[in-house]
Order: C-alpha cells, then sequence, then structure tokens
C-alpha cells in the first residue's frame, strides 16, 4: 500500500463522530450547570433592567394606598405633583381640592393613623386649590369646569362634617379662604352669565353673604337653588 | 470584552468530534469515549471560565485534558490498555447504518491497526490526517521540536504500514 493511499484511507476514519443528539445534549449539560443551582435564575444583568421596572410599579401600586407619614407616601405625593403638572390651570382647583378631600376620607377610615401629617397634607392642598381659583377668570370658566369646583367643594364641606364627628378639629383659617375663593368665584361666574329675574334674586342673596363674610353660605344658597 | 460562555461554546462545537475520535480511538468504546469527552469539556470550560485570558491555544488545552482523563481512566480504574480490537466496532453506533456501509474494510483494518500503535505515534497521525493539525501544532502539544516531530510522524506511518502488512 502507497503511502498517499494510506493517507487517504487514514482520513475515511474522520467518519467516526459522536451523535448529534448527544453532542447537544452535553452541551447543554456543560453550560447548563450554573443556572441549574441558581436560586433566583432570572438575577442577571439583562434582567436588571426589567426587574426594576416591575420594582417601581409595584411600590407605585403599593404608594397609592398609602397616607401622608408613610414609608411610601413621598412616592405617592411625587405621583400627585406629577399627575398636577398636565392639568390644566382652570381644572387645578378641583384637583387640589378632591386631593384635600381624598386626605380627609383616609381620616375616616382610620382616624388615629397618622393623622398629624394627614391633616398637615390637607392644608397643604386647600391653601393650594385656593391659590389656583383665585388665579383663574371665571368669567370665561366652562360649566364643566365650574360643576368640578362646585361638586368638590360640596364634598369638602360634607367630609369635613365626618371629621368633626370624629372628634378630629380642623382649622376653619384654610378651608375659609378656599370657601371665600369659590364664593368669589361663583359670583362672577353668574355675573358673566345672562340670568332670568329668579337666579338675578339669587346671585343677589349670594353677593349679601359674602359681604357679611359668609363664604359657605354663599355656597350653600347656590347649591340649593340649582 | 468576550464573553468566555460564547467563546468556549464556539470552541466545543469546533472541537467536540476531533477530541471525542481522539479518546475513542484510545477506549474503544461508546460510552467510555463519551463519559471521557463530556468530562474533557466539563473540566475545560470550569478552567476556561475563570482563566480564559491564559489559554493560548483551546484545542491543546482540551487534547492535554483529555490525554490526561484517558491515562488516568487506565491507571485509576487498574484497567489493562489492551484492546480486543476484533470485538469493537468500527462506527459509533450513534451513525446511520448507511453511513456504516460507507466504511470499507481497508479503513476498518486501519482503525483495528492504529489502535495497537504506540501512543505517540497514534497521537501524531490522528492529529496530522484525522484532525488536520499542523506539524508545528503538534510540536507544541507534544513538546518537540518541528523536525522530531516531523520524524515521529514518519516514523508512525511506518509502523502503520508494517503492521497492516502483518493483518
Amino acid at each position: 500500500m502507497k503511502e498517499t493511499e494510506l493517507i487517504q484511507k487514514l482520513q475515511g476514519l474522520k467518519q467516526i463522530k459522536p451523535s448529534k443528539r448527544w453532542v447537544s445534549l452535553t452541551k447543554n449539560q456543560i453550560f447548563g450547570d450554573n443556572s441549574k443551582f441558581t436560586f433566583f435564575p432570572y438575577f442577571k444583568p439583562a434582567f436588571a433592567g426589567l426587574i426594576a421596572v416591575f420594582i417601581l410599579f409595584g411600590a407605585f401600586g403599593f404608594a397609592q394606598n398609602s397616607l401622608p407619614g408613610d414609608l411610601l407616601y413621598p412616592i405617592k405625593k411625587m405621583t400627585e405633583r406629577g399627575r398636577a403638572f398636565f392639568v390644566s390651570e382652570t381644572e387645578k382647583p378641583a384637583f387640589q381640592m378632591r386631593l384635600a378631600n381624598e386626605k380627609l376620607e383616609n381620616l375616616t377610615k382610620a382616624p388615629l393613623k397618622n393623622l398629624a401629617p394627614t391633616i398637615f397634607e390637607f392644608e397643604a392642598n386647600i391653601s393650594e386649590a385656593a391659590k389656583n381659583l383665585a388665579k383663574i377668570d371665571a368669567t370665561t370658566s366652562d360649566a364643566i369646569a365650574m360643576g368640578k369646583i362646585i361638586e368638590e367643594a360640596k364634598r369638602l364641606g360634607e367630609n369635613k362634617e365626618k371629621i368633626e364627628a370624629l372628634g378630629i378639629i380642623i382649622s376653619d383659617e384654610n378651608t375659609g379662604k378656599l370657601y371665600r375663593a369659590t364664593a368669589e368665584y361663583l359670583i362672577k361666574y353668574l355675573e358673566s352669565r345672562s340670568l332670568d329675574e329668579e337666579k338675578e334674586n339669587i346671585l343677589k342673596e349670594m353677593k349679601e353673604l359674602y359681604k357679611n363674610e359668609e363664604y359657605s353660605e354663599v355656597l350653600e344658597v347656590f347649591l340649593i337653588n340649582q | 470584552m468576550k464573553n468566555p460562555r460564547k467563546e468556549f461554546s464556539k470552541i466545543y462545537d469546533n472541537c467536540i468530534e476531533k477530541i471525542y475520535r481522539f479518546i475513542y480511538f484510545k477506549v474503544n468504546s461508546e460510552e467510555i469515549a463519551q463519559d471521557l469527552c463530556s468530562e474533557t469539556f466539563l473540566k475545560g470550560w470550569e478552567v476556561f471560565k475563570v482563566n480564559h485570558h491564559n489559554i493560548e491555544n483551546p484545542q491543546a488545552f482540551l487534547y492535554k485534558i483529555a490525554r490526561n482523563l484517558v491515562t488516568d481512566y487506565y491507571r485509576v480504574k487498574g484497567r489493562t490498555r489492551f484492546i480486543s480490537v476484533e470485538k469493537t466496532s468500527i462506527v459509533d453506533p450513534g451513525q446511520s447504518l448507511e453511513e456504516m456501509a460507507l466504511l470499507n474494510s481497508d479503513i476498518d483494518n486501519i482503525r483495528k491497526v492504529l489502535t495497537d500503535l504506540k501512543e505517540d505515534y497514534q497521537n501524531v497521525i490522528i492529529w496530522h490526517y484525522l484532525d488536520d493539525l499542523s506539524i508545528s501544532e503538534i510540536a507544541k502539544m507534544m513538546e518537540k521540536s518541528e523536525p522530531a516531530t516531523r520524524v515521529t510522524l514518519h516514523r508512525a506511518l511506518k509502523s502503520l504500514k508494517n503492521k497492516i502488512k502483518e493483518v
């Protein structure tokens, strides 16, 4: 047998190969070992972003039920500020009043929980609502914006009564300012509209109450005659 | 920076057949060849994943592990290295009958004779003619000079020829 012939036959031995199934299985076993015993197999850098998003969404979810003074409350406050950023100027008073109402409603559910920080946050919302209400032009406001303000103001009165029935006294200083701003807004709103005789009389009555600094009564008269 | 897992995965794909064949010629058993081959790559990966920067030639590194494992297999288990070539099959049982039929009797004889060659001769023939390694690569693995490796290869072929004549 010549050398070239021998080499050719030697190369025929290349046909000896392991089965493809075994090759694939062995590869999986070799590279799969680390993940097999990992307590948390998804904790890999590639998943870090995803995990962070899940944690963030979870924290945001839990934070929505938190009260002032709770660990997650700063997150809730951050989301409130974010929401406020997207609210239009004419809707801001109603929005702040709604936040104030939520604080009072939380207190009616758990009166002793985080009382001081909740009242503090309530006062801040009320004060902000009064400032925003004073800024907007009632003469150009539409009926929907006005309706929302009145609805929240009415709810505020009801919630305040519930809280006071539980023995929690809230200072009238800021709520008084808000009622004054609301009364002023309502009077200006009605003045800019054409009214029939009956409504003109109601407006007159409201103005009288406003002069006497009976601001919450202005709102009451308006609501009764609606 | 290269990912060691991806890098070793490529090495695995390129070398698995060669290392398997290399071991198979020495143990003549599909099961033992599979065990020793998977152990070779497992040990290789354990070292490679922490020390891959220092491994210049991964193929040579794997052959070295395989050689040591085969030596350990015969030494530790107290087995003799005599292999009854008459009882062994030429092709891996994983192959189809069609593939098996392609191997002619001459090749079968060569395989039997190759198994009987001394280790250095067997290695140099497998590496050069089956695994297509260059003389310089083989010289490095055998820790010999290139001329000395050429002489070994020449003597290995001559020995193989003589043994074939005897069969």
